[in-house]
């Protein structure tokens, strides 16, 4: 008896792991189409277009939205959803004439009035958006800083519709990079009548949202794990997309992604830095330039020891940066001299602004026996005899930190460490807070111009960041009306205002970084913006072999 | 004092000759005496158990020397000898652990020798170098020396304060046990992972916190066991007989549980340091680890494992460390569980 | 026996309220908020604050909180998700996380008491050999390696089987996260299951039943298995949460949408509402858990209910 339902039960698990078999073969077995699969490294924590805040964020966002102008895959701006634009004399006011019969993706009408909505839902302090700085503080759309601030109220914001086609923005100050700037994710379109019948699971899922860029998403769950894209027959280039369906895979685990892409279930992985030796040499290999700097910020206002400009270029020039790239950062990273880094600006002439890394060496070149002349000679103005300094950074990136400091240490004399591993919101706390000496940042760039970095050492840009009333004059003079207009001079002023940095060891810029993707080859069309911070890839198309 | 029934008794000068104390004392500790050396017969009499102690003898011993055995100091960098396989000198010779690898990149197998390339056959890396180019040999031995601190530390820790808590409660029972049980109760529902992660965000990384982190997680468990163990030993006969003489509850506790309870929390020693040293591991991989400048089994595992492909000798030597630690300590903790029961 | 549950109840559900109270204070210990971040300034962070109703005296944060925590609120998300109700982010991957856990504890159960029956039973010099490398290298091996190995192995090398986890396809592809998961738990189960199955051999009931005659294989199936099953579930049931708990460094590993990468990220977003909830889940969980346990026992064992009162 007994036995015979041992029997039953065993037969009955047989059974039923055979079926899980042919479930299983049978949906792993699709997907032989052109549907193309990418591996990201972490989802975004949004797919709200105004809340995007993260790169993450942008490059999944970028799949399905559309802005008013956009960068193409040859990095120039052309026109998006604007047709052309108008800009008044005096460089404050923006007049963009939209497409003809642009369409959302259930059909409805895209006008004036969905760009308005979506401006001013950046600004809203009820939506909170963490990128309202793009507005605030990149340029200044009038009335922006007030409305954020609850003094006036949304519809102030210097934006309107004069009729369906048109949009109107107005600026506090001119913007040169204005055009640069508005072709992040952020300054979509939103449909109202829409985002009021959603309500408040507005972005929650893929249905509850309203689509203007080449694919729709209609898979989609906060923080997900998997996303899917479907193409949007009302996209205004609807004609230029190829492929059918894109699945963006999080693979957090890098060596995971490789292996993945090695066997073929993705076509496309982005290869973290530390990664890149296992694919280096590799001809599926793809480097895009990105406005990344990883520098050292000091603490100006609370160490004795870091007031002192010696000891501060003594600290730059114990680097070896060449050393540290060739042999722990590899493939993707270059060492930095200066603070913009170059592929990035480009000098009215159209060369880059940034081309001549050399021409900061006096300040930044390694040379040991200097640095220990330069400490010497700091420890002696300051009076102290030994240093031991705070250094807070990501736990990511601890073996840069660990090689950076055993340098430091190396060529200078009583100089010792503490080391504080944090996570990013962690590091961003204590930047805030002043409690670091040094702390290891790494910026990327929202729009394409050197303001972006050099922002950063404007006085009270961070509480306890550099200052100084020459350089501050300078930036200041930069996004003054003058200067718009004359753009030769202004890239004057904002060389002397990066020498200024440089001349004071006001950071310890260590290098630059570009995101690495395999490409499985057969597929075409993908491309990052200038800045990386957005995909373009309405022409993706793979090959079905 | 057990006076009460003897009523009719009247005392007599040689019934204080003897102080009962000092009796009962003899008697268990003769017998304790006893029972600790057969113990300690039946150890060593299994082979697993000598075993055991050998594998963690020689762990010990080299988390002591191996860090100034090999050669080349434990944090000392040179980029340029960045990820360096292995090369042992006998080996070497014959061809294998001679420092070549094949590295599986993305274009295909790349066969190379650093050693060759940097002209430094000469020089001996006998479990390679990190990625900062440090020696992994070094490396792995101080690693272990301050894993096997942290896990010490927190062990001696939670047995101090778990013993005592369970001693306590288990002793005097009532209405003390209840409340000290409803605290553990609470203590014992939040998961360790949880406790330890929790408590990670609040202190600062660093090998304090990590202590605190894993003493705050453990030590009820300890008192647990102390406890039920303690159930079970003040019902036998030689307490009751103590008791019944008049020995006072903390020569009670002291003199006859203490001894008695040993073998079972040594079994949960041995248990709790690998288990500390699993969780600092998995401390490191959620980024919650030691910070730079230091290192221990679990953040040599972690740039192991995300080497592991490229690389897999980074990952093997600390991941054989610390299972031999594991194997060593599970022998150990079997033996003495068979050895005391 | 309705008393003793009735007790137990009670216990379980103040245990419930005191662990509430301390997770709410570590909240309030926590280093820093959800809102730091490279591009805001401190008045929109103080904004942002204001929105989540952090800016208001503890006393009436708690209060919040815990009438939130009853009504199965479990918040919003602040950075790792902005806005997202916390129950929306876990109602789908808690089920792929308790799928995975579970499928590993039977595997491994199911694996572990075989081994230690068997072991125990036979008494096999072969099986014996088996058995102490299993469960060896079952304690000693952290999942995590076993998942790289198989990984690399069986996913990557020899391609049999997927090295991401897919929903089109849970069961194929969860099998390497519930390999790599279960060895452990079979490693723990077969040395209980060897050790009460051995007890239970010498034991004085089941000499009498084999000099009555019974086959072995009545006595192993009658009286070995039932009566050493029972001490086995216990240690099952408590290594299910840890299961779930420690799951998090394979989840990672093969992109499953459970909790553990939840809270892995979570924990990178200094995003504490969401660390704390999933810490009220997890202990939520263990006190059902062993509430089940005790009623079980109870009901099983009428012992359970007079020793109670200790």
């Amino acid at each position: 008896m007994a036995e015979k339902r041992m029997r039953k039960i065993i037969s009955a698990l047989l059974s039923l792991v055979m079926i899980t078999g042919v479930f299983g073969g049978c949906s792993a077995s699709d997907g032989a189409d052109n549907e193309i699969n990418i591996a990201l490294s972490s989802s975004p924590i949004t797919v709200d277009p105004q809340l995007a805040f993260d790169t993450n964020a942008g490059s999944v966002i970028s799949f399905f939205t559309s802005t008013l102008y956009v960068y193409n895959t040859d990095h120039e701006l052309v026109p998006g959803l604007a047709e052309s634009c108008d800009v008044s004399d005096d460089g404050l006011t923006y007049t963009f004439n939209l497409k003809e019969n642009l369409r959302w993706s259930d059909g409805r009408p895209l006008n004036a009035e969905d760009f308005v909505f979506g401006f001013r839902r950046l600004a809203d302090p009820d939506v909170a958006s963490n990128s309202v700085y793009l507005i605030t503080d990149s340029c200044t759309i009038k009335n922006a800083i007030e409305v954020n601030m609850r003094q006036k109220p949304v519809n102030e914001l210097g934006v309107s519709s004069p009729d369906d086609k048109t949009f109107v923005v107005e600026l506090e100050n001119p913007c040169p990079y204005f055009m640069s700037l508005i072709t992040m994710v952020n300054f979509s379109p939103c449909n109202e009548d829409f985002y009021y019948e959603v309500g408040t699971d507005y972005a929650d899922r893929a249905e509850n949202l309203l689509y203007c860029g080449p694919y729709i998403m209609d898979r989609y769950e906060p923080i997900a794990m998997q996303i899917h894209f479907t193409e949007n027959p009302y996209y205004y280039r609807a004609d230029e997309i190829k492929t059918h369906g894109i699945t963006i895979q999080i693979v957090q685990n890098t060596q995971q992604a490789i292996m993945c892409y090695k066997s073929g279930v993705v076509d496309i992985t982005s290869v973290s830095g530390e990664y890149a030796e296992l694919t280096e040499g590799d001809p599926e290999l793809h480097v895009y330039p990105q406005a990344y700097l990883s520098y050292i910020d000091f603490n100006h206002k609370n160490s004795a020891a870091l007031q002192n400009r010696n000891l501060r270029l003594a600290l730059t020039k114990s680097i070896d940066r060449d050393d540290i790239v060739n042999n722990l950062l590899r493939t993707g990273y270059s060492p930095m001299t200066c603070i913009t880094p170059p592929d990035f600006y480009k000098e009215t002439d159209g060369t880059d602004y940034s081309a001549d890394g050399s021409r900061y060496d006096e300040y930044t070149r390694y040379d040991p026996d200097e640095a220990g002349r330069l400490w010497e000679l700091g420890l002696s103005e300051t009076g102290l005899s030994s240093v031991k300094l705070k250094i807070v950074y990501y736990s990511g990136n601890a073996a840069l930190v660990e090689a950076l400091t055993a340098q430091m240490k190396k060529a200078l004399r009583g100089l010792d460490f503490e080391f504080r591993s944090v996570t990013m919101k962690e590091r961003q706390r204590l930047y805030m807070a002043g409690e670091y000496d040094m702390i290891l940042i790494n910026w990327v760039a929202d729009y394409c111009d050197p303001t972006s970095f050099l922002n950063s050492f404007f006085t009270d840009y961070v509480p306890y960041g550099y200052s100084n009333d020459e350089y501050d004059d300078l930036i200041l003079r930069c996004d003054s009306a003058e200067m718009a207009k004359n753009a030769d001079e202004r890239n004057k002023l904002l060389h002397k205002a990066e020498d200024i940095l440089m001349e004071n060891a006001a950071a310890i810029p260590i290098c630059t970084m570009g995101t690495n993707y395999l490409i499985h080859d057969g597929v075409e069309g993908f491309c990052l913006s200038p800045t990386g911070v957005n995909f373009i890839v309405t022409g993706l198309s793979k090959e079905v072999k | 004092m057990s006076m009460k029934t003897e009523t009719a008794y009247i005392p007599q000068d040689e019934d204080f000759v003897f102080a009962p104390a000092d009796l009962s004392v003899g008697v268990a500790k003769e017998s304790i005496g006893g029972v600790k050396h057969e113990a300690l017969k039946r150890f060593f009499s299994r082979k697993s158990s000598v075993l055991g102690v050998v594998i963690i003898g020689l762990l010990v011993i080299f988390s002591i020397i191996g860090p100034y055995i090999s050669g080349h100091g434990y944090d000392d960098q040179d980029l340029s000898r960045a990820n360096m396989s292995p090369r042992v000198p006998v080996f070497a010779s014959i061809g294998i652990l001679d420092g070549s690898e094949s590295v599986p990149k993305t274009s295909g197998e790349a066969v190379q020798n650093k050693y060759e390339e940097l002209g430094i056959t000469d020089i001996y890396y006998l479990f390679g170098t990190d990625n900062l180019g440090r020696d992994m040999f070094a490396r792995c031995f101080m690693g272990l020396r301050i894993s096997l601190i942290i896990a010490l530390a927190a062990t001696a820790i939670n047995l101090l304060i778990g013993m005592n808590y369970g001693i306590i409660s288990g002793y005097f029972g009532g209405i003390t046990d209840i409340i000290m049980q409803r605290i553990v109760d609470v203590i014992g529902s939040i998961p360790t992972l949880v406790v330890v992660t929790l408590l990670m965000l609040v202190l600062q990384p660093g090998m304090g916190s990590i202590i605190v982190a894993l003493m705050l997680s453990g030590w009820f468990e300890m008192s647990l066991i102390a406890r039920s163990e303690v159930f079970r030993v003040k019902e036998l006969e030689y307490v009751q007989a103590s008791r019944t003489m008049g020995a006072g509850h903390f020569h009670i506790i002291v003199r006859e549980i203490v001894p008695n309870i040993v073998g079972k929390l040594a079994t949960q020693i041995m248990i709790s340091i690998p288990s500390a040293v699993f969780l600092e591991a998995f401390l490191s991989f959620v980024g919650l680890g030691m910070p730079a400048g230091t290192c221990s089994l679990g953040t040599l595992l972690s740039d192991g494992f995300s080497n592991a492909l490229l690389h897999p000798y980074k990952l093997i030597p600390p991941a054989v460390i610390m299972i031999l630690l594991m194997v060593g300590c599970h022998l150990v903790s079997e033996g003495v569980k068979k050895a005391t029961e | 026996m309705l008393k003793y549950i009735g007790k137990r109840l009670i216990i379980s559900a103040v245990t419930l309220l005191v662990i509430l109270l301390i997770l709410f204070l570590l909240l309030q210990f926590m280093p820093g908020s959800p809102f730091n971040d490279e591009k805001l300034s401190p008045e929109q962070i103080e904004q942002l604050r204001a929105k989540y109703g952090l800016d208001q005296p503890i006393i009436v944060q708690f209060f919040t909180y815990i009438g939130n925590m009853f009504r199965g609120d479990l918040g919003v998300s602040y950075s790792l998700s902005p806005n997202t109700p916390i129950t929306d982010l876990i109602s789908n991957r808690f089920p792929v996380t308790v799928m995975i856990g579970f499928a590993s504890m039977i595997v491994g159960t199911f694996l572990g008491l075989i081994l230690g029956f068997f072991t125990a039973f036979f008494k096999n010099r072969v099986l014996g050999a088996i058995y102490s490398i299993f469960t060896l290298l079952g304690i000693a091996v952290p999942s995590y390696i076993f998942a790289m190995f198989f990984s690399n192995f069986l996913g990557y090398k020899a391609n049999l089987l997927p090295l991401l986890y897919d929903f089109r396809s849970p069961v194929i592809s969860s099998v390497m996260p519930v390999m790599a998961m279960s060895l452990g738990v079979m490693a723990v189960v077969a040395r209980f299951a060897k050790a009460e199955a051995s007890e239970v051999i010498k034991s004085d009931y089941v000499l009498f039943a084999k000099c009555q005659g019974l086959s072995s294989r009545t006595v192993m199936t009658k009286y070995v298995l039932k009566n050493s099953l029972m001490p086995v579930i216990t240690v099952v049931a408590s290594l299910l949460v840890s299961l779930l708990t420690g799951s998090l460094v394979i989840e990672q590993m093969f992109s499953v949408p459970g909790v553990g990468g939840l809270l892995t990220n979570a924990i990178n977003a200094n995003d504490y509402s969401v660390v704390i909830a999933l810490s009220f889940i997890y202990s939520a969980l263990y006190i059902i858990v062993m509430l089940i346990l005790d009623i079980l026992y109870c009901i099983i064992d009428p012992r359970v209910r007079l020793g109670g009162k200790n």
